[in-house]
């Protein structure tokens, strides 16, 4: 796998930087093939005291922001570094490293090791590889104390430096473009997740390939099996596991990478299950959609249709959608073929929205409607430019639409900490949803809501997981063990395949979580906290027992390891804060 | 009673036309704000049904990615 032609070929529109998220010196002027030479010390990927077993080690893989490649947890005694590779997409590009890749830097374990025994502390050492670089323009995720990525890396990876398991976990990482993290939408991380994950498997087999040459001169090869963690997530798509994302992960996961042992993904199974994100509408029917004043950023919705089979003329009636601004008529679109897209404007003829039309074919051949509708920020970010009325909009699936279920999603808008924005979230409001009872207490389920609400709560998993493949995660109340309220649920109504403690007990939420620095924590909470934990397990099951696994049978053994609890099996929940 | 007054639709144009692996609906609308931003930055004019057939294309793209990648 030439992982430049690979990237090159797979995602030249994003590599023109479309969205502008890239520095200017992030490029790489000149992408050629790797080859690594096995003498060159500097380019190692792991210290000799620090490789893995080749009969018991996995690899652990992180794709997020703030990697705290220097933390004290990620090292062996002697501060020799288990971080075997670490990708900074949006550094300064290193000329010397990683000259395959499109973007950033690269750093690996000897010479990581190097740095952390030169006497420089944690701070410098990542100023040094640019990970913190205050003179770039944006803002550099390394430099938060309590980034969202050192709490993951450090949950999923994270081992006492004399911990005999800790050599047989190397981590190989990767680091968002901040700008991709600082969109809560999430809607142009996809190709930067799907660049990481090639990163993750091309470094993983040459790792595999150079514990062989170190380990094994004259023995068989090294399979070791891979668990990659992403706590990252999308609230809108069409959650049915066809996303080019979706299936190369769960094509990787079900065919495996040549030199590798199995490869598994965990995603966490998202926070916005109370967040009426989400609803179903039939044709004719319509539902109301709030979009806060002041917002500087889009607000967008995906409506996906109901499945069908292309008949012998083709898919069949093209989906509209009719959007009615508010204090305006409604208006429909008219589109005609795939891929077209059209502008409303408001009687003044300024524009307030557009809506792509953007069907799919599904994994198994079935020809599925999708229509994205983006409003205008409703505050612009610049005088002069076009901008949405904020208030209740209304978007209605039209009578003639083919029968059957339309499902809506709005992607997440807001603030994410340590980002400027000031995004604001837009909502679906429907009469029928009730989310609290008279007690006071939340209304947690369908079920429980009662009636027919347009607005649901089931199927608000993470619209990146919703492949075969990925092991979905919740996350649980230490104390009780019950699902927190926030957690997303799946098509079958479950929060998640397994579950992870989170958040102590209702009146004490959060967990403490390490920092950037070694010594350093904080305060956290969600499913992506539950992600790194449950990925951690796995890897210590599939750690000298590379059989393949399904999601079913991890689910399986989680059940016999955890008990099968409430709601699904809870990992960590007499897991304490460790003092280093 | 006076009814509200009506917003309008543009005519349908083709967002893209052919498949690019990674292009979406979201990284259109940004470029678009960044053309309008920039004088240098143009979209080409496309005819307005050249996309037609991106999901078929999108389809055979992703084969071949995954071939390519695991293979």
């Amino acid at each position: 796998m030439a992982l430049a032609h690979a990237i090159v070929t797979a995602f030249s529109e994003f590599l023109e930087d479309p969205a502008g998220i890239l520095s200017q010196d992030a490029p790489n002027p000149r992408q050629r093939d790797l080859t690594d030479d096995p003498d060159d010390a500097r380019l190692a990927y792991l210290p000799e005291d620090a490789l893995p077993s080749p009969e018991s080690g996995c690899i652990i893989g992180v794709i997020d922001d703030a990697i705290p490649f220097v933390h004290q947890s990620l090292t062996v005694t002697g501060k020799l570094s288990r971080v075997a590779a670490v990708w900074m997409q949006d550094a300064k590009f290193r000329k010397d490293v990683g000259i395959d890749l499109p973007t950033g830097a690269e750093w690996r374990g000897v010479e990581l090791s190097g740095l952390l025994n030169s006497g420089l502390d944690d701070d410098a050492i990542y100023r040094r590889t640019g990970a913190v670089d205050m003179t770039r323009p944006g803002i550099p995720s390394g430099a938060f104390q309590h980034g969202h990525g050192a709490s993951v890396t450090t949950l999923a990876a994270g081992f006492p430096p004399d911990d005999p398991a800790a050599r047989n976990h190397p981590l190989i990482a990767v680091s968002l473009p901040p700008r991709i993290i600082a969109d809560s939408t999430g809607v142009v991380a996809t190709v930067p997740i799907l660049e990481g994950i090639l990163f993750i498997l091309n470094r993983a087999r040459r790792l595999c390939r150079f514990i062989e040459t170190r380990r094994k001169p004259n023995a068989a090869v090294v399979r070791l099996p891979v668990v990659i963690n992403i706590s990252l997530g999308l609230t809108a798509g069409p959650r049915d596991g066809s996303t080019p994302l979706e299936r190369f992960m769960d094509a990787v996961s079900e065919h495996g990478v040549p030199g590798l042992g199995p490869v598994h993904f965990v995603f966490p199974v998202g926070n916005h299950r109370q967040a009426r994100l989400r609803a179903r509408l039939r044709p004719g029917e319509t539902i109301a959609w709030r979009l806060p004043p002041d917002d500087p950023t889009i607000n967008a919705v995906e409506i996906w249709g109901p499945p069908r089979t292309p008949g012998a003329s083709g898919p069949g009636p093209v989906l509209q959608v009719t959007l009615k601004p508010p204090g305006m008529a409604p208006a429909t679109t008219a589109f005609t073929v795939p891929w077209q897209y059209s502008i409303l404007s408001d009687p003044g003829g300024k524009a307030v929205a557009r809506a792509y039309y953007q069907p799919h074919l599904t994994r198994d051949g079935q020809w599925r409607d999708g229509i994205v509708v983006i409003a205008l920020p409703t505050c612009p970010e610049r005088l002069g430019e076009p901008f949405a009325p904020p208030g209740e909009w209304k978007i209605a699936i039209p009578r003639n639409a083919p029968a059957g279920i339309y499902d809506l999603s709005a992607q997440r808008d807001e603030v994410i900490r340590g980002y400027r924005g000031g995004a604001r979230q837009s909502w679906f409001y429907d009469p029928a949803y009730r989310s609290h009872d008279p007690a006071g207490w939340p209304i947690l389920t369908d079920a429980e809501n009662g009636g027919r609400p347009k607005v649901i709560r089931t199927d608000t998993v993470n619209a990146y997981a919703t492949g075969e493949r990925p092991l979905r995660a919740g996350a649980a109340y230490g104390r009780s063990g019950r699902t927190t309220p926030y957690v997303g649920l799946l098509k079958t109504g479950l929060p998640g395949d397994c579950l992870a403690a989170v958040d102590r007990s209702p009146t004490d939420g959060g967990m403490i979580v390490r920092g950037r620095d070694s010594g350093s924590f904080g305060l956290a909470s969600g499913t992506s906290l539950a992600g790194p934990q449950l990925a951690r397990w796995l890897a210590e099951v599939l750690a000298g027992n590379a059989s393949p696994l399904d999601r079913a049978a991890i689910v399986t053994r989680a059940n016999t390891v955890f008990g099968p609890g409430q709601d699904g099996p809870v990992a960590g929940r007499d897991t304490r804060f460790p003092e280093y | 009673m006076t009814s509200p007054p009506a917003p309008r639709w543009s005519d349908p144009e083709a967002a893209f036309a052919e498949y690019r692996p990674g292009q979406s609906a979201y990284l259109h609308y940004f470029y678009d704000l960044r053309t309008s931003r920039d004088d240098k930055l143009q979209r080409p004019d496309l005819d307005s049904e050249a996309g037609a057939e991106l999901p078929w294309q999108l389809e055979k793209a992703l084969r071949k990615m995954i071939e390519e990648s695991l293979g």
